[in-house]
């Protein structure tokens, strides 16, 4: 018998409720100390009413004493304070103070015993008669002091030793007294008699201690008592009658000689020989329970031992990942699965850390603390999903569970852990979510698109609204229409200009609504669009009233946005104002053509005719001066010489007029020209006059020209012409003929120190017939300087004068640049 | 020596008697005749030649706005004709116009003279006629 504390089991087996044999000797525990209670309580209740019966619980019985009673009491409420394991904090405050009192009664009444005096604690608590022993027996007190003591000091020191010894220090004193009761005699002779215990004490304080005992019942002698295996089995059974064979047999046998049957001698002898007869068939009885528990225990070994067998068999074949492990955490056995899957054999991994560190190295804290949870339940534990690393150094996705399989043969506690290989499941989720993703990604993006396109078309439909809008504004008839011809599209200005409406004219052939006249094959016209995706032209198309008219037309190719031709944009725009303003145009020219050359044609009969007369009347004149000079007189000669001359001033100015007119009709075209060489020919034509007035004529460097060279000769004739003739009296005329570049145009000077003209006639000069001098003075026709203006204008330039009054005139005039080429540069 | 034959085209009596005149004091003995439009002149020159009623004339003096034919006419007839076209004419206008003067010469006239307003000059013009025609170029002798 061991008397150390037992151990808490690190794998006892959960509770299997009150069937258990400790727990039913802590209910009896319980019942003993309410038991005693009850009888403590009944007592001292007939104390309290003085009712007698009660005071003695058994009939014809001494009354138990009031102090024992109450003593009893208390201890049997320790007891049942002791063995009540639910109680709260103030469990131990309670039971120190029941079993102190307690104790406190039974040293009272030691002190008694020992000091010889009386405290009558009995008549002072209940007023009762003194009673001739009056006070609680020695072996009581000491019994009570014995079993509060153990109650107090039990749970509170490790050694088992002294609570026991003095429990069954008050079980022995208890047990003797009632045997010799039974017998009859006074057990403690030898000690005062009134020292002896009452019967009821007895059972009560035996009760009591049992009592304690059963409380805990896995401490010292008590858990072989309380063991569920064979020993607490034969012990439970073999117990009870050791204490009751000896007994009931002595007291046989003593009733026996009592009776007179035998004598003392004999008693003993049948007492010795029933004993050992009643001893013998216990050992016999006790042997055979043995035998058979052991053997009831060896066939559940070997079933245990051959389903763990069949369990090792099964496991090992299983195709699935399975182990079994004991608690330990070594691997019994593995399964082929396992192996097959992750690589590790069992003697590579012969425990689970060895598992751990080769195949889930990042879970070990993970999974040890999911065995650890393992160990306190009875469940299966799902562990969920986990990714492991094979011997080839894969990754595998293994799904575990873990079952308790309860005792191996071994002794020790058994799991299953098994695994579920979800690679593949897994592969195929992250491949379908890695799709989904994919296509989630593409629904995005086209639905982006689809915005982007949506928000394009919405703003390109705006924008044709816009469009649309300021097309309608537009006076041209705009229209679109498809490639087949079918207009889809009709402006404001079309309505307008056509007489159609939007809804009339939408959905129709374009031909069929415009009935355009076209200058050339309309298919010529559709290739020309097609080709080069642009066609212009004047058309003739009608309006709803039948009318037709001219129209500008210009078309343009319409493409989609990826280039394909879709349509025609036609733009026409209505000239009939235009074209009969052209029309006028061009009768007015022809009109002025005309005109022009029947002046023309007035000028050329003009020089034939108008001059023949003249000369007929200027000749004959002439002739009849010369034939009858000495018949005629003075004043005769003098008016031959008016006709003459006004003769000749006519054909001057015939001459004159004819080269007017003819400067615009009659003119060359122009080409490059010297105009040194013009200025030579010029001041050659006026050799006489030059000559005859002594002038000096001046030419610088001039340029090289495009006009009409012959023209230009009577210009530069006609101001040097001038230059001379306009001479002062007192002075050389000198004449400096010059050109000088400017933006636009030459510019040539004929400057002269002549007698000038006053600012006011600059534009009157320029006219034709307008003289500043009478004709007595310098001759003239009046009509050089128109000439000059109208040859100058032909060419696109401008002639005017600078001058003062007597000193001088400068004469210049423009031809512009036009197709002019390098003036001739030559080094004065 | 013989007389010079000339040939006078011109519709104008006044200036046809002035011509006249201007050659009645020529040194040169003359035979002018006169026809009075292009028609009648173009009628004198193909009748005249050695077969014809008269010679052919040694210059013509020819005006060329002339009624029925003009001038121009006469002068293209002239100078196609291979019996004539050898005879000098002479332009005697009172035109000035450039483009008469051009195409008379294109038209192989011999010379263009307008007609001056100056009776002096007008003298002196037939007799520069006269005297370069006559005294001073050859002319090809009538076979």
């Amino acid at each position: 018998m061991s008397l150390s504390r037992a151990e808490p089991q690190p794998f006892a087996p959960p509770d299997t409720g009150a069937d258990n044999v400790a727990d039913r000797f802590q209910a009896a525990s319980g019942i003993l100390a309410a038991l005693v209670m009850l009888a403590g309580a009944t007592v001292l209740a007939g104390w309290w009413l003085d009712i007698p019966s009660l005071k003695s619980i058994f009939p014809n019985m001494a009354p138990m004493r009031a102090a024992t009673a109450l003593a009893l009491l208390l201890s049997a409420g320790a007891l049942w304070v002791y063995q009540a394991p639910s109680l709260p904090r103030w469990r131990d405050q309670a039971l120190t103070a029941l079993a102190g009192v307690s104790s406190l009664l039974a040293l009272v009444a030691l002190f008694e015993h020992i000091a010889g005096v009386r405290v009558r604690l009995d008549e002072w608590l209940f007023s009762a008669p003194p009673d001739p022993h009056g006070q609680m027996p020695l072996s009581t007190a000491t019994t009570i002091i014995f079993l509060n003591v153990a109650l107090y000091v039990s749970d509170r020191i490790d050694r088992l030793l002294v609570p026991h010894g003095l429990l069954f220090g008050a079980m022995a004193i208890s047990v003797v007294n009632i045997i010799g009761f039974f017998f009859g005699t006074d057990v403690f002779l030898g000690l005062a008699s009134y020292t002896a215990m009452a019967v009821h004490s007895s059972w009560c304080l035996l009760l009591l201690a049992c009592g304690v005992f059963f409380a805990r019942p896995s401490d010292g002698f008590m858990s072989t008592v309380a063991d569920e295996g064979v020993g607490g089995f034969v012990v439970r059974r073999l117990l009870p009658a050791v204490f009751l064979l000896p007994t009931g047999l002595a007291w046989a046998a003593w009733r026996a000689e009592q009776a007179g049957l035998f004598g003392s001698n004999f008693t003993f002898t049948v007492f010795v020989a029933s004993s050992m007869g009643a001893l013998a068939i216990l050992v016999w009885l006790a042997g055979s329970l043995v035998q058979s528990q052991e053997r009831r225990r060896e066939s559940a070994e070997r079933e245990r031992w051959q389903s763990e067998e069949r369990l090792r068999h099964a496991v090992a074949d299983a195709p699935i990942p399975m182990i079994i492990h004991d608690d330990r955490q070594q691997i019994v056995h593995m399964s082929r699965g396992w192996t097959g899957l992750s690589g590790y054999a069992i003697d590579e991994t012969p425990t689970v850390a060895d598992w751990l560190n080769q195949a889930q190295p990042d879970r070990k804290a993970e999974v040890e603390a999911y065995l650890r949870r393992l160990e306190l339940s009875n469940e299966t534990i799902r562990a969920g999903e986990a990714p492991i690393q094979t011997k080839a150094g894969d990754t595998r996705y293994w799904e575990f569970s873990t079952t308790p399989l309860g005792q191996l043969a071994s002794h020790t506690r058994s799991f299953l852990t098994m695994a579920v290989d979800v690679t593949d499941r897994r592969k195929a989720e992250d491949d379908l979510r890695r799709i989904n993703e994919h296509l989630e990604q593409r629904i995005q993006e086209r639905m982006h698109e689809l915005t982007e396109a949506n928000q394009a078309l919405e703003r390109q439909s705006a924008q044709l609204k816009e469009q649309a809008a300021l097309l309608d504004l537009s006076n041209d008839g705009i229209l679109v229409r498809d490639l087949s011809g079918t207009i889809i599209y009709w402006s404001a200005g079309a309505e307008r200009m056509f007489g159609w409406s939007r809804a009339e004219a939408l959905g129709r052939p374009a031909q069929a609504v415009l009935q355009t006249y076209f200058p050339q094959p309309l298919a010529d016209i559709e290739r020309q669009v097609l080709e080069h995706g642009h066609w212009e032209g004047e058309v003739t198309a009608m309006r709803r009233t039948g009318t037709p008219f001219p129209l500008d037309s210009r078309w343009t190719l319409t493409r989609t946005p990826r280039g394909a031709p879709q349509g025609v944009l036609e733009i026409h725009r209505d000239i009939t104002e235009r074209k009969q303003a052209e029309r006028v145009v061009q009768l007015k020219n022809d009109e002025l053509k005309r005109s022009n050359q029947e002046l023309e044609q007035f000028a050329y009969v003009a020089s034939h005719d108008l001059q023949e007369p003249l000369r007929m009347v200027s000749n004959y004149t002439q002739l009849l001066a010369r034939r009858y000079k000495d018949t005629l007189d003075a004043d005769a000669n003098e008016f031959i010489d008016f006709a003459v001359d006004g003769a000749k001033r006519m054909q001057a100015l015939i001459h004159d007029l004819l080269q007017l007119a003819r400067v615009g009709t009659r003119g060359k075209e122009f080409r490059p020209v010297a105009s040194e060489t013009i200025v030579r020919d010029a001041i050659t034509n006026l050799t006489g006059l030059i000559e005859e007035t002594g002038a000096e004529i001046v030419v610088d460097p001039m340029p090289t020209i495009a006009g009409d060279a012959s023209q230009l000769v009577h210009v530069f004739q006609n101001l040097i012409g001038n230059a001379l003739k306009f001479r002062r009296p007192d002075a050389k005329p000198v004449v400096r003929i010059s050109a000088r570049v400017e933006e636009h145009a030459w510019r040539f000077l004929v400057a002269d120190n002549g007698i000038g003209i006053e600012p006011k006639y600059f534009d009157r000069i320029f006219q034709m017939f307008q003289r500043l001098h009478g004709r007595h003075q310098y001759e003239g026709t009046g009509i050089g300087l128109a000439l000059c203006k109208k040859i100058v204008e032909r060419h696109g330039g401008r002639i005017q004068v600078e001058s003062q009054a007597g000193q001088g005139a400068t004469f210049s005039f423009t031809i512009p640049h036009g197709a002019r080429t390098q003036p001739a540069r030559e080094t004065a | 020596m013989k007389a010079i034959e000339i040939l006078l085209v011109e519709d104008n009596p006044g200036d046809a008697r002035l011509t006249r005149e201007a050659l009645a004091h020529s040194k040169v003995r003359n035979n002018l005749h006169h026809a009075r439009d292009g028609e009648e002149a173009l009628e004198f020159l193909h009748h005249s030649g050695p077969l014809g009623a008269h010679p052919h004339p040694d210059l013509i003096l020819l005006d060329l706005n002339l009624p029925r034919r003009h001038g121009r006419e006469v002068l293209e007839e002239i100078k196609k004709d291979p019996a004539l076209m050898h005879i000098p004419v002479v332009i005697l206008t009172s035109s000035q116009a450039e483009e008469d003067v051009l195409r008379s010469y294109q038209l192989h006239a011999n010379c263009f003279i307008t007609k001056p307003v100056d009776l002096e000059q007008l003298t002196k013009v037939v007799q520069g006629i006269e005297q370069f025609w006559f005294t001073l170029v050859k002319l090809p002798s009538e076979s």
